[in-house]
């Protein structure tokens, strides 16, 4: 009991910074996630993307199990992870449209753009990768959410400290967001010292 | 200089995709795959066949059948079924070279959420013709491998000092330009100098009409 | 009327460009000078040429991005100074040069430039190279070796202090050797006692701040305390931490660069602060012997923020302090 509460930790604290989603992998860059809008975006889909990966690492370690047993390949079971993130995307969807409705049409697009997202997909696959016990893959799981959260917080701020400077007109907007990310995954590189298996 | 000027229109909006809107470096779309999946050139040539592969049918489905279904089973019926094809074209892929999926990891699987699918799926296939979107499709899906495939090759010459595992003569080796920072900092990079390449031919065009003009009069 | 526009800040004072930086290249000459008569000549030549490639492709840069080169500039000067003296001698001119094209054309000049970039340019050349090249930038040669000034160095490479400190071994160097910089180790930073006397004469000019260094070196004096790498000498631990891998040039080099460290005095304490915490943690569990770099990089990306938080915390207790007197009255 012990030993799987703090593999839960210890992963949910790798994959929170050693690993991290954006910095360390590169995962869930995308012009509308750099170049957000507002903080109430930034953290709607933070929020969203932990609750996603979280809840699908729980059936993608079950759907994992099953797979091996069966034999499949990596590509197939790739394939069975995507279908756990969209089960629990179609259950989300059908949660908030019975209870929630009004915030669900505020939310579709975020709630969509959170869930077939490259870090969801990419963190499980890497908990497979890496046969992590149920209580890692979901501490996975939940560490890459709040991972990506904080590090969209660092790049959101960031803009607001390039907003301030005169950024030659070749490089304003995302190229110079692009090497702002660049340094910071330097400086955060500096903590692992060496390639993370991908 | 009418004429230039309509001449520039009309090649850019020929090369829509492929040097116009290019979707990685001005659309900053599929960024996490030009990041990581250009280490090496076969990774790169993997990639770009992974593209082609999933976003041309793609937006043939989103054209004729993606209208008539509802919105929140949209997505997930077009990542499903590109998942579907990448185990297909996995095996022709796998032919490339032996380590190929280990090199790749997980960017190969990623490749059916990338960003280019869904995007150009929900803003242009769905009020399209079927030509039309195949087309956008292709022309996508080229300009997206050509980016790959450029930054691929300076990538694996520099940090490797191998071009598709066979080994090449350079001035100097940089390890570290196979690590993610060094993709961000050279996607910046790039991003900057098709900006401003498209900045210079403009401010050049501009120059041009307004001295025409003023030998005109 | 004439109207010109220009960057804030609007306030004019005695120190300019020329002032600051001024300063901090007469703090890094007698480094040179010391790091000349350690390891020879080859010393002087790197610093030339490194500060030649940092000033021309500074130079182009500005006149790829169409700014007027009016101003006498000092800062790539200052940048091609610091970089050398972080590597050890027996370094090659290509690495060097690798440093600081990447410093200049990646961490400055994106940037905006001058005064504009948010990371250390030279923190940022030697993080590259130390990423690309560790066994070349970690491996040191013993002082008083004869150092060719060109060709292949055959002298033998030998691990600082930093390194033992590392592995969970004890240094064993003798106190003044420590305190003179006579131990293998960055070409400028091993002159313990020199890099004091420059952080004396910066803060006296103004050009440095006194309470931010102190708040640093107690900082990372606390931490060596209570959790001292060297099993039960908590006082070896503390002078050998001090004194080895980068930690003194920092706190004299990096803390204070105008450009990237906070503005307000408050928030530059709680900065240096923090910055001390961040290059403990780096030494103890980064991946390299010496993380300072990566940890100057990083609060770089946090000054701002620390300013922010330290002008909203100050106008608050200046407001409740001005409602306080006004019903007193």
């Amino acid at each position: 009991m012990l030993n799987s509460i703090l593999t839960f930790v210890a992963l949910t604290f790798t994959a929170m910074v050693v690993e991290n989603a954006l910095f360390s992998r590169a995962l869930a860059t995308s012009k509308a996630l750099i170049l957000v809008r507002s903080k109430k975006e930034l953290f709607l889909f933070g929020g969203s993307v932990t609750v996603m990966t979280t809840l699908s690492s729980l059936l993608s370690w079950v759907a994992n199990y099953f797979t091996r047993q069966l034999g499949w390949n990596f590509q197939l079971r790739a394939v069975a992870f995507l279908c756990c993130i969209c089960v629990v995307y179609q259950v989300l969807c059908a949660a908030m449209v019975l209870k929630w409705p009004k915030e669900y049409e505020q939310l579709k697009d975020i709630l969509s753009l959170s869930a077939l997202n490259s870090a969801v997909f990419g963190s499980l696959i890497i908990s497979s990768m890496q046969n992590y016990s149920l209580a890692g893959t979901i501490g996975y799981g939940l560490g890459t959410g709040i991972g990506l959260t904080i590090s969209l917080i660092l790049v959101y701020v960031g803009r607001k400290n390039l907003a301030m400077s005169n950024v030659p007109k070749v490089f304003k907007g995302l190229p110079i967001v692009l090497i702002y990310i660049g340094i910071l995954s330097l400086a955060i590189y500096g903590l692992i010292g060496h390639q993370l298996p991908s | 200089m009418k004429k230039s000027l309509k001449n520039y229109r009309e090649a850019m909006s020929r090369t829509r995709g492929i040097f116009a809107q290019n979707p990685v470096l001005i659309g900053g779309l599929a960024l996490p795959i030009a990041i990581m999946g250009t280490t090496s050139l076969m990774n790169a040539v993997a990639l770009s066949i992974a593209a082609f592969a999933t976003i041309v049918p793609l937006m043939l489905v989103a054209s004729t059948a993606g209208k008539y279904i509802p919105l929140n089973l949209r997505r997930t019926c077009y990542v499903l079924l590109a998942a579907a094809i990448l185990c297909g074209v996995s095996y022709p892929i796998g032919k490339i070279s032996p380590g190929i999926f280990d090199s790749l990891g997980i960017y190969y699987s990623l490749m059916a959420v990338n960003t280019i699918l869904l995007y150009r799926t929900e803003t242009y296939a769905h009020h399209a013709s079927p030509l039309a979107a195949v087309v956008d499709g292709l022309r996508n899906s080229l300009g997206f491998s050509l980016v790959i495939c450029v930054m691929a090759i300076l990538r694996e010459v520099v940090g490797k000092g191998t071009l598709w595992g066979r080994p090449v003569q350079t001035a100097i080796v940089l390890p570290s330009v196979l690590l993610p920072f060094f993709g961000f900092i050279f996607l910046g990079m790039c991003c900057a100098g098709a900006k401003g390449l498209s900045h210079l031919m403009k401010s050049r065009l501009i120059r041009d009409k307004l001295r025409g003009n003023m030998q005109g009069e | 009327m004439k109207l010109t526009h220009r960057f804030p800040p609007h306030i004019r004072s005695r120190e300019n460009n020329v002032t600051v930086m001024g300063d901090a290249v007469l703090a890094l000459l007698p480094l040179y000078f010391m790091a000349c008569f350690f390891y020879g000549p080859r010393a002087a030549a790197l610093g030339i040429l490194s500060v030649l490639v940092c000033f021309v492709s500074d130079l182009l840069c500005q006149k790829l991005a169409g700014r007027k080169i009016g101003v006498i500039d000092l800062s790539p000067v200052v940048t091609g100074l610091i970089i050398p003296l972080l590597l050890p001698a027996s370094i090659p001119y290509s690495i060097v040069v690798v440093a600081d094209l990447f410093a200049i054309l990646v961490i400055k000049q994106p940037f905006g430039g001058l005064g504009q970039n948010i990371f250390n340019p030279a923190a940022g050349g030697l993080a590259f190279v130390t990423i690309t090249w560790p066994n070349l930038v970690f491996r040191y040669t013993a002082p008083f070796e004869k150092l060719p000034l060109f060709g292949e160095i055959t002298a033998r490479l030998v691990a600082s202090p930093a390194y033992q400190l590392k592995m969970g071994g004890i240094p064993y160097r003798d106190f003044t050797d420590m305190l003179f910089g006579n131990f293998p180790g960055p070409m400028g930073a091993t002159n313990i006692l020199v890099l004091a006397t420059c952080l004396i004469f910066l803060v006296v000019r103004k050009s440095a701040n006194g309470k931010a260094a102190l708040a640093f070196l107690g900082t990372v004096t606390v931490f060596a305390f209570v959790f001292p790498r060297i099993d039960g000498a908590r006082l070896q631990s503390v002078f050998y931490e001090l004194c080895s891998g980068i930690l003194l040039f920092g706190v004299v080099f990096f803390l204070n660069d105008p450009a990237t460290s906070p503005k307000r005095e408050a928030s530059k304490i709680i900065y240096a602060a923090i910055a001390g915490a961040v290059t403990m943690l780096y030494r103890y569990f980064g991946g390299f012997e010496e993380g300072m770099v990566f940890a100057i990089l990083l609060m770089n990306a946090f000054a701002w923020g620390i300013d922010m938080c330290c002008e909203q915390w100050i106008s608050r207790e200046r407001r409740k302090r001005l409602e306080k007197k006004s019903e007193k009255l």
